[in-house]
C-alpha cells in the first residue's frame, strides 16, 4: 500500500513539473517580443555573469536617447539599457531591484523624465510592458501591484491571461527567445532611429519655477536613489535631451531639489545642448526623441562622464564580445533604416563595409555578386566615398562619378546599393535608392538581401 | 467568488479542500470548515447578499424545529411562503410594479438566489411530505442549504439526500480525485472554450439582429443552442467535480438534451435537478397525469410556466416556459397520429435514421424556443424571427466579434462535444480512460493547453458570467 502511495505521488509530481515545463514554455513562446520594456527586461537575465559595468534605466528616452554602441566603440564601457516607454519611477526601481540581482553594474543612469508623470497608473499596454519581461519573483509581484489597479494584478502575475490569444500571430521570432538561445545575450536593450520627424519645431524653453511630482514618482524617486546609496553604487541622474516644454521644466527643477537632498546632481542635457553639439532639430526624430545621430552625441557625452569612474575598457576581452556583436547588430539594422544615399554612404564608410552599385535594372543582385564584377561596379570602402560618388540627372538617364570618373550611365532613375560587412562575410543591406534630384537619392522599397540567405 | 477566478482556484479551493481533508476522522469539524467556506464563498463578491442566504436558512431551519416542537404542518407551509416571499421580493417585485405600470424599487438580485432557496425548501417539502427528518444540527443544515460547489448555480439538492451525507464519513479516492480533475477540466473546456466563444458571435446578433442578415440569424440562433448547452453543463460539470473533490458524489444534471427523442425526453436530460423539483414539488401534488388528460396538460403548463418564471422576471421566458409546455402537448395529442402514419408507412421508429428525425425536430423546436429566451424583449425575439422571414444569405463573419481563428475552433470544439455526447450515450465512461497513466495525461495535457491556449478569458474578459448565474 505505501508503495501505491508513493507511487502516486511520484506520478503526481511528474505530471506538475511537466504542466509547469509546459506552461513555462508557452509563456516563452506568446509573450510578445517587444523591445520596449520586454525584451529589455527578458534578454537582461542572459547577459554573462558580471559583465553589466553601466546600467542605464528609464523611460523610451533612457532607450532611444543614449546610444549604447558609441559608449562601446569610443569608451568600450559596457552598458546596458534596462527601459520601457513611458515608464513611471515605481516600474524604474523595481527594474532597478531586479538588475541588481544579476548583475553588479558599477554605475547606474537614470533618466528622470518620469517626474513629469501625473497618472496613478500607466495605461495598460505600459502596464504590460514594464512588468512582464520580469521573471516571477516577490519583487515582480510588488512591481505588478504598484504598477496597475487590484482588478489586472491576477492577469499580470499569470501573465499567460495577457497574451495567450497570440496563438494566432506567432512567426519564426517568437520561437527564437529562450535561454539556451546565446545571441539573445547580444541584446544590449538600446536602438537606432533615422530621420527627423518631429512635427512641432524643437525649441528648448527655460523656466525656474518648480512643480512637486506626484508623492507616487517622489516616493520612488527617492527609493532609486536609496537603493543606490545602499549598494554604494554611483547614480547619474540625467534628463536627455527632448523638446523641452516649458511645463515640464518645473518638474525637473524639483527633481533637482530631492536630488539635492542626496547629494546628487541631476545633468538636464537639454539646457547642454551646445556643449553637447545638438542646436539643430536634425538630431531629433521627434518632440520626445533624438534620432541615432543625436544619440550618438549624448552616449559621447555620457561616455565622457562615465570616464571619472575609472571604469574598465573591456574592447578585446573576449567575455565581452556580445557587446561588439551588439555593436554590429545596430549598424546593420541603423544602415536599413537609412532613407537618404548621402547618410547611407557616410554610414558606410563609417563602418568600414564594402559596396556593391549596379544600375537600376539590375534585380539579382544575390551574395553570389562578387564573383560577377563585370557586370557591376565593386568599391571598397578605402577613400572618402560621400565626397566622389556623384550623381546627375541628365535627359538621357543617371550618371554614375566616382572620383571623378563616369562608371556607370542608364536610362533607369534609380540604383541598387549593396553593403558588404567584411567582418561576418556577408551583405548587410540592399537597397534601390532613386534620383530626386541631381544631388539627392532616396530610397525605395527593395527587398532586403537578407531574405536571398 | 466565481469558480472561475483565480482566488478560488489558487487559494480558496486549495485552502479548503486541505484544511477539510486534514480533520478527515472528524465529520463535524469537516462540515464546520465547509460551512464556513460556503458563507466566505458566497459573500465574497458582496457581504450584503450574505444576510439573504443567512435569512433563507434561519426560516427554513427553525420552520423545521417548531414543526418537530409543535407537529403542526401550517408552521411548514408558513416558512414555505416566507422562504418563497424571499424569491419573490428579490427577483419578481420589479416584474410586478412594472406589469402594473409602477417605478421600480432599486433591489439588488442575489447571485444563485433561486437555487438555494428552491434547495432550502425541498427540506420543508420533505417535512410536509413525511419523507424527511428535522435536521436539529445547525451548521449541517446552514451546509446544506449554502454548499459553495452549488449554491451559484445548482444542481439542486434534496434535503432526504444531501443531509444524511453529512454525518458520514467522507472518502477520496486516488481514483476519485482523477475524475473530478477531468470533469474539472472538461467542464472549464466547455465554458471558456466552446460557450464564451460561441457568444462572440451569439451576443451581436441577439442583440442587434437588425443588421444581421437571415442567414446569420439562423446561425446565431444554432449556436446559441451549443451555447446554452456548453454554459450551463460546463458549470454543473465544475460543480459536480468540486463537490466529488470533497467526497460527495452528485447525480449528473445534463445527460445529452439534443440527443434526446421528444422535447418530454429533452426535460428529462436538461437541467435535470430542477425539472425533477418541478415535478415533485407542482407537477405530482397538482395531479400530474392522473387525472385525465387535459388536467394533465394544465399541470404541464402550470409547470413550464412557473418553470419560465423561475428563469427570470420577464414576459419572454414565461413564452419560453409556454413553448415548452405546448411543444410537449402537442406532442401528446399527437402521439397515436404519428404512431399510426409510421405504421401506415412501414417506417421502423427504432431505425437510425427516424430517431435522427426526431432529434433533430427537438432541436429545431428548442432552439426556436431559446430565442425568447436569449432575445432581450418579445418584441426582439419577434424581430429575429422577422429576419428569418426576410431571409438572405450574406454571411459576414467580421461583422460578428468572431475570427477566422474562433470559427476553426468552434469547428473541432463542437464535433468533438458531440462525439462526446454521442460516446457518453451509449455508455462510454470516462473512467475508460482513466486507466491507464499515459491515456490520462495525455487527455489533462490536451484539456488543459487548450483551455490555456484557446480559452476565453483575459483582460477585458468576466470568467465569472455563467448564463444560469444569473438565475
Amino acid at each position: 500500500m505505501k508503495r501505491l502511495y508513493v507511487k502516486r505521488a511520484f506520478r503526481i509530481f511528474g505530471f506538475l513539473i511537466l504542466s509547469a515545463v509546459l506552461w513555462w514554455f508557452g509563456c516563452r513562446t506568446l509573450i510578445m517580443k517587444r523591445d520596449d520594456g520586454i525584451l529589455p527586461m527578458q534578454n537582461f537575465y542572459q547577459q554573462p555573469e558580471g559583465t553589466v559595468d553601466v546600467l542605464i534605466l528609464g523611460s523610451s528616452h533612457a532607450g532611444v536617447n543614449i546610444d549604447l554602441e558609441t559608449i562601446w566603440r569610443n569608451y568600450g564601457y559596457s552598458a546596458y539599457t534596462l527601459w520601457g516607454s513611458s515608464q513611471p519611477f515605481w516600474n524604474t526601481y523595481h527594474f532597478m531591484v531586479e538588475a541588481l540581482k544579476y548583475q553588479s553594474p558599477k554605475v547606474i543612469v537614470v533618466d528622470v523624465y518620469a517626474s513629469v508623470y501625473q497618472h496613478e497608473y500607466a495605461d495598460n499596454e505600459r502596464q504590460v510592458t514594464n512588468t512582464e519581461g520580469m521573471r516571477l519573483s516577490l519583487n515582480k509581484v510588488k512591481a505588478i501591484m504598484v504598477t496597475a489597479p487590484q482588478d489586472r494584478w491576477a492577469d499580470l502575475i499569470l501573465s499567460m491571461p495577457i497574451y495567450h490569444k497570440r496563438y494566432k500571430e506567432l512567426d519564426a521570432e517568437d520561437f527564437r527567445h529562450y535561454p539556451w538561445n546565446i545571441e539573445l545575450s547580444d541584446f544590449k536593450g538600446g536602438s537606432t532611429r533615422y530621420g527627423s520627424n518631429w512635427t512641432v519645431p524643437i525649441e528648448y524653453s527655460y523656466s525656474d519655477a518648480v512643480t512637486p511630482m506626484t508623492e507616487k514618482e517622489e516616493e520612488y524617486f527617492r527609493k532609486i536613489i536609496s537603493l543606490a546609496h545602499d549598494r554604494g553604487i554611483p547614480l547619474i541622474l540625467i534628463k536627455t535631451p527632448t523638446s523641452l516644454q516649458e511645463e515640464q521644466q518645473p518638474y525637473y527643477n524639483y527633481v533637482k531639489q530631492v536630488a539635492a537632498e542626496y547629494d546628487e546632481p541631476v545633468y538636464i542635457l537639454n539646457e547642454m545642448t551646445d556643449i553637447l553639439g545638438l542646436e539643430t532639430p536634425d538630431f531629433s526624430i521627434d518632440n520626445s526623441h533624438l534620432n541615432t545621430q543625436g544619440a550618438r552625441k549624448v552616449g559621447n557625452w555620457l561616455g565622457g562622464m562615465l570616464a571619472k569612474y575609472d571604469l574598465t575598457d573591456h574592447r578585446g576581452d573576449e567575455r565581452y564580445v556580445s557587446w561588439e556583436h551588439f555593436c554590429r547588430n545596430s549598424s546593420h539594422t541603423y544602415l536599413t533604416q537609412i532613407t537618404e544615399l548621402k547618410d547611407w554612404l557616410a554610414e558606410v564608410e563609417r563602418d568600414g563595409y564594402g559596396l556593391v552599385i549596379a544600375p537600376g535594372a539590375a534585380t539579382d543582385i544575390t551574395p553570389d555578386v562578387q564573383d560577377r564584377l563585370g557586370q557591376y561596379v565593386y568599391v571598397s570602402t578605402e577613400g572618402d566615398l560621400c565626397g566622389s560618388l556623384v550623381t546627375v540627372s541628365q535627359n538621357d538617364g543617371i550618371v554614375l562619378w566616382l572620383n571623378g570618373d563616369e562608371v556607370f550611365r542608364t536610362r533607369e532613375k534609380g540604383w541598387f546599393f549593396a553593403a558588404y560587412d567584411p567582418a561576418v562575410g556577408e551583405f548587410v543591406d540592399y537597397a534601390m535608392f532613386e534620383s530626386v534630384n541631381d544631388s539627392w537619392m532616396q530610397r525605395k522599397e527593395a527587398p532586403n538581401l537578407l531574405d536571398y540567405e | 467568488m466565481s469558480m472561475m477566478s483565480l482566488t478560488f482556484l489558487t487559494a480558496f479551493l486549495p485552502a479548503v479542500f486541505l484544511l477539510y481533508w486534514a480533520f478527515r476522522k472528524q465529520i463535524s469539524v469537516q462540515n464546520c470548515i465547509l460551512m464556513i467556506g460556503s458563507l466566505v464563498f458566497y459573500g465574497w463578491a458582496d457581504w450584503r447578499t450574505l444576510m439573504i442566504l443567512i435569512a433563507c436558512i434561519v426560516i427554513t431551519y427553525v420552520g423545521g424545529l417548531l414543526y418537530e416542537s409543535s407537529g403542526s404542518q401550517t408552521v411548514l407551509k408558513v416558512s414555505l411562503v416566507l422562504n418563497f416571499l424571499i424569491l419573490i421580493y428579490f427577483k419578481y417585485t420589479n416584474f410586478i410594479l412594472a406589469t402594473i405600470g409602477m417605478a421600480p424599487l432599486e433591489i439588488i438580485l442575489p447571485a444563485g438566489v433561486s437555487f438555494y432557496v428552491f434547495q432550502s425548501s425541498t427540506y420543508l417539502f420533505a417535512l410536509l411530505q413525511g419523507s424527511g427528518t428535522v435536521e436539529h444540527n445547525p451548521v449541517n443544515y446552514a451546509l446544506f442549504v449554502s454548499f459553495f460547489p452549488v449554491i451559484m448555480s445548482g444542481p439542486i439538492q434534496r434535503s432526504n439526500t444531501f443531509l444524511p451525507r453529512l454525518k458520514n464519513q467522507k472518502h477520496l479516492s486516488y481514483e476519485q480525485f482523477e475524475k473530478a480533475i477531468l470533469l474539472f477540466l472538461w467542464g472549464v473546456f466547455l465554458k471558456l472554450v466552446i460557450a464564451d466563444r460561441l457568444a462572440l458571435f451569439t451576443d451581436p446578433v441577439f442583440d442587434a439582429f437588425e443588421e444581421y442578415s437571415g442567414l446569420m440569424t439562423l446561425t446565431g440562433m444554432v449556436l446559441y443552442s451549443f451555447q446554452i448547452y456548453a454554459d450551463f453543463s460546463g458549470y454543473s460539470l465544475m460543480a459536480m467535480a468540486v463537490a466529488q473533490l470533497f467526497g460527495y458524489p452528485l447525480d449528473e444534471n445534463f445527460r445529452q438534451p439534443y440527443l434526446a427523442l421528444t422535447i418530454a425526453d429533452f426535460w428529462r436530460r436538461w437541467h435535470i435537478s430542477l425539472t425533477s423539483w418541478f415535478r415533485d414539488y407542482v407537477y405530482i401534488p397538482l395531479g400530474g397525469s392522473r387525472q385525465g388528460r387535459w388536467r394533465q396538460y394544465r399541470n404541464i403548463m402550470i409547470v413550464f410556466l412557473i418553470s419560465g418564471l423561475w428563469h427570470g422576471a420577464a414576459k419572454r421566458f414565461i413564452i419560453w416556459g409556454a413553448l415548452h409546455a405546448l411543444f410537449q402537448i402537442i406532442g401528446h395529442i399527437s402521439l397515436p397520429l404519428r404512431k399510426t402514419v409510421t405504421d401506415f408507412l412501414h417506417i421502423n421508429r427504432k431505425h437510425i435514421i427516424w430517431k435522427s428525425i426526431q432529434r433533430l425536430n427537438v432541436f429545431v423546436l428548442t432552439t426556436f424556443a431559446w430565442v425568447f429566451f436569449r432575445a432581450y424583449s418579445v418584441s426582439a425575439a419577434i424581430g429575429i424571427f422577422r429576419c428569418l422571414v426576410h431571409f438572405s444569405i450574406v454571411f459576414d463573419l467580421a461583422s460578428t466579434g468572431m475570427k477566422s481563428w474562433d470559427k476553426n475552433i468552434i469547428l473541432i470544439a463542437l464535433p468533438l462535444l458531440a462525439c462526446v455526447s454521442v460516446l457518453k450515450e451509449n455508455g462510454f465512461d470516462s473512467s475508460m480512460i482513466l486507466k491507464r497513466t499515459w491515456s490520462r495525461w495525455i487527455v489533462y495535457l490536451i484539456l488543459m493547453i487548450s483551455i490555456v491556449l484557446y480559452g476565453m478569458y483575459g483582460p477585458g474578459y468576466s470568467a465569472s458570467n455563467f448564463i444560469y448565474e444569473g438565475f
